[in-house]
């Protein structure tokens, strides 16, 4: 089920209700269960067992590794969810990619063999997020910093959650079980500010994302043909239209889930205003960096165990976390790259300079210094999209080539500007708080905003774009 | 109901939720009636006085009259239309532009039946078309459309105005036009052809379909308009699975529109460069196909 479908629009309200009418935890945590796997198998109810399955593998792994005082039969007992949830990404997301990659390999070397092995595989919708999420409660219940909880159904329920369950954010079980165990409250407050999220992801998601990817899909079929202007206009949109697709869907989960009395994690916290590319690592897609910091980067030895376990470790959580986006070289080559970028600062000692505080917290306007600084962060991401986007390495480095060597004034597709210029002002508007969108005194104005966004989410709503983040 | 609705806050919340969503759609109705009227005002229906005859239809004619070619014609025909929109269309432009005089409409061998009603009351065409020519609609006309799907036309009427921009910037090329159709999947339709001819060859007559070319027929009657039923060419491998079903359909057009002219160039003879797919022609193919037309109606 999208978010952006008439069938949510209708499944919500009624959840909604029968959730707050019984209101003791074990009735809504059912109906949390229940809702999440109707929620799940509207797309395709085929794949509803894996989920149950990841499910049922990572509630015994952690009761047994708890269960257990010997480090060693820890560790053992650990590794069946690992492989288990890995083994699942590696067959429904990564078969044919190493299938056809040994087949170029070998090809290399003048052994021709036809492949017969790739299968027609479809990728189960949020696999990579919830095969995550159960990873992490098991890896936290290992390292002792989590209790397991015996109640399947509310287990079940944090693994399924809807509202995140196709796109993240990823949730730690010590962040999210802990809600899902305890008694929850209607709040007033909690709810609408829910609804202005969902109305404000839907604007991002509808009115932006979805009319920018009409200027982008044909400038990234036709680069060959466009000037390379056009070519800049097509990378600028596409930052954009990825930008608001997935911080539009984060928006819509966390709101979803207010509305629930649950509070899910910031997931994008105004990445395009980042003043260098570690602070963009800590606004963009928080929930997965965080996972593969704390889950891959620390155990690693993180950066203190010197230089070159410094550089090596990098390496590796940037290339993992473009091989987690999808099996193509080009998510690998996107993910290269930052690390790239990434170390040019770390080698610096400079990667920690931007930690809290938003870029032009206590004033209007960003400083001189600082609109140099974002400028050179944003157009950095914005050349790494190419490899995101283009359906190959081959692709990417031509689109770059011509962009840079056909310099001109863009001739077509000019009219996406006015999307780009909308949400940076909307942005920076809602700057010091990304939960608290259309947060506005007047209550005239507020409730006018909410009429305008409608009309306009309502007016762009015939193309029915799925979310981009489904494909990972 | 227990401590559910007695709650303060719920009832502050749902009271609230239900004054808004009243409000909204008081606003939606508002903004979509209006957008409706301007656009009745400010469209620009008239048609050159040299230009005589029009053309309403689906991708047959869209793609395979030019307009251009054939001097005296408008062509204002729409891909997945149904004889609904054709008669929208048709009692807009001739009310407006009484130097019409020849009304084409495309009558394939296929268009009337069951499997085309989607044309008409289908959720997605419904979604594409209402609002795009709803400003040319009668008030009967929508009820006819309201009556067919409920569901979806009562959620398009929300978004009266969604196609206003549009319509303001594009006109009447948002409407309908000749099409230029450069692509060449013909291998390929041949292909699909043989998976789907099964499925497609039903030949059941659509009720709602012929109702709406019933009344196409009907309107030109009593404007004296002639009207041309066209069968525009397919390529020889369809035409030769769907002629089977010729009888039929010129038994239904004589007993139906006794009056109306019917011609049929299913079999016209093209090569195969002429064609995009199985039953559209591609730029080539319409100016070959327009020239012909022209000719026949020189004489």
């Amino acid at each position: 089920m999208l978010f952006n479908s008439l069938d949510f629009f209708l499944f919500l309200p009624i959840v909604f209700f029968l959730y707050w009418k019984y209101n003791n935890i074990k009735t809504q945590n059912i109906l949390i269960l229940i809702s999440s796997y109707v929620f799940y198998g509207w797309w395709d109810w085929r794949f509803l067992f894996l989920i149950f399955m990841s499910t049922v593998v990572d509630y015994f792994v952690a009761l047994s590794i708890e269960n257990n005082s010997d480090s060693k039969k820890r560790k053992r007992i650990l590794y069946i969810s690992v492989f288990f949830n890995l083994a699942l990404l590696g067959v429904f997301k990564y078969f044919n990619f190493f299938i056809d990659s040994w087949v170029d390999f070998i090809s290399i070397f003048g052994y021709n063999i036809e492949n017969t092995w790739s299968l027609k595989i479809i990728l189960p919708v949020g696999i990579s997020f919830y095969t995550f999420q159960t990873m992490s409660y098991s890896l936290d219940v290992y390292r002792r910093e989590l209790k397991t909880t015996k109640d399947f159904i509310s287990f079940a329920s944090f693994v399924s959650f809807f509202p995140q369950l196709v796109a993240g954010p990823i949730e730690r079980a010590s962040h999210l079980l802990p809600q899902i165990l305890n008694k929850r409250k209607f709040s007033y407050i909690q709810s609408v500010e829910g609804l202005r999220l969902i109305l404000w992801g839907l604007f991002k998601k509808v009115v932006i994302a979805d009319s920018l990817s009409l200027l982008v899909n044909p400038i990234f079929d036709n680069y060959l043909n466009l000037n390379g202007g056009v070519l800049l206009l097509g990378l600028i949109y596409f930052s954009f239209q990825i930008y608001c697709d997935f911080s539009g869907y984060s928006d819509i989960a966390i709101g979803t889930a207010k509305l629930f009395g649950i509070e899910l994690r910031s997931n994008f916290i105004f990445p395009y205003f980042s003043r260098d590319i570690a602070e963009f690592w800590r606004r963009w897609h928080i929930s997965l960096s965080s996972w593969f910091k704390d889950y891959l980067f620390i155990p690693l030895g993180g950066s203190k165990k010197g230089k070159w376990m410094s550089i090596r470790n990098v390496f590796i959580i940037f290339i993992v976390s473009g091989f987690w986006h999808g099996a193509n070289l080009t998510f690998i080559i996107w993910g290269l790259s930052h690390s790239m970028l990434y170390l040019i600062l770390s080698l610096r000692n400079q990667n920690r300079r931007f930690t809290t505080v938003i870029v032009a917290e206590n004033s209007l306007f960003p400083s001189l210094k600082e609109c140099y600084q974002i400028t050179i962060t944003f157009l950095s991401v914005m050349l790494t999209w190419v490899f995101f986007r283009s359906d190959s390495v081959t692709e990417a480095f031509l689109y770059l080539l011509r962009m840079f060597t056909d310099i001109a004034f863009p001739n077509v597709y000019r009219s996406g500007f006015i999307y780009v210029i909308l949400i940076v002002l909307f942005d920076w508007w809602n700057r010091k708080d990304e939960r608290k969108p259309l947060n506005i005194n007047s209550f005239y104005f507020r409730w006018t905003s909410y009429v305008i966004l409608i009309i306009l989410i309502l007016g762009h709503s015939g193309q029915k774009n799925e979310f981009i983040y489904f494909q990972f | 109901m227990n401590l559910f609705i007695s709650s303060f806050k719920m009832k502050k919340f749902i009271k609230r939720g239900i004054v808004f969503l009243l409000l909204t759609l008081i606003v939606l109705l508002s903004l979509g009636i209006s957008s409706v009227l301007i656009t009745q005002q400010t469209f620009n229906y008239s048609i050159c006085e040299d230009k005589n005859i029009l053309i309403v239809g689906n991708s047959h004619t869209e793609c395979g009259i030019n307009d251009k070619v054939l001097k005296r014609s408008t062509n204002l025909s729409k891909s997945a239309s149904s004889f609904f929109y054709h008669y929208i269309k048709l009692k807009s432009f001739s009310s407006k532009n009484s130097h019409i005089d020849t009304i084409i409409v495309s009558l394939n061998y296929d268009d009337l039946w069951e499997i085309r009603e989607d044309r008409f009351l289908g959720d997605e065409r419904i979604e594409q078309k209402m609002n795009q020519n709803i400003f040319m609609f009668a008030i009967e006309d929508y009820f006819d459309l309201l009556k067919a799907n409920p569901v979806s036309v009562i959620l398009q009427s929300l978004v009266m105005y969604s196609e206003f921009y549009n319509l303001q910037i594009e006109g009447r090329s948002l409407i309908g036009g000749y099409k230029i159709l450069e692509r060449y999947k013909l291998e390929q339709a041949k292909e699909i052809f043989w998976e789907e001819k099964e499925e497609d060859s039903s030949g059941v007559i659509s009720q709602s379909e012929l109702k709406y070319l019933i009344r196409v027929y009907k309107y030109c009657e009593s404007h004296h308009l002639k009207l041309i039923l066209i069968n525009t060419p397919l390529h020889p491998l369809l035409e030769k699975e769907l002629n089977k079903h010729e009888k039929d359909h010129i038994d239904l057009i004589n007993k139906n529109m006794p009056n109306a002219s019917y011609l049929n160039h299913a079999n016209f003879v093209l090569p195969d460069s002429a064609f995009s797919d199985l039953s559209h022609l591609n730029y080539k193919g319409a100016t070959i196909y327009s020239q012909y037309l022209q000719k026949q109606f020189d004489k």
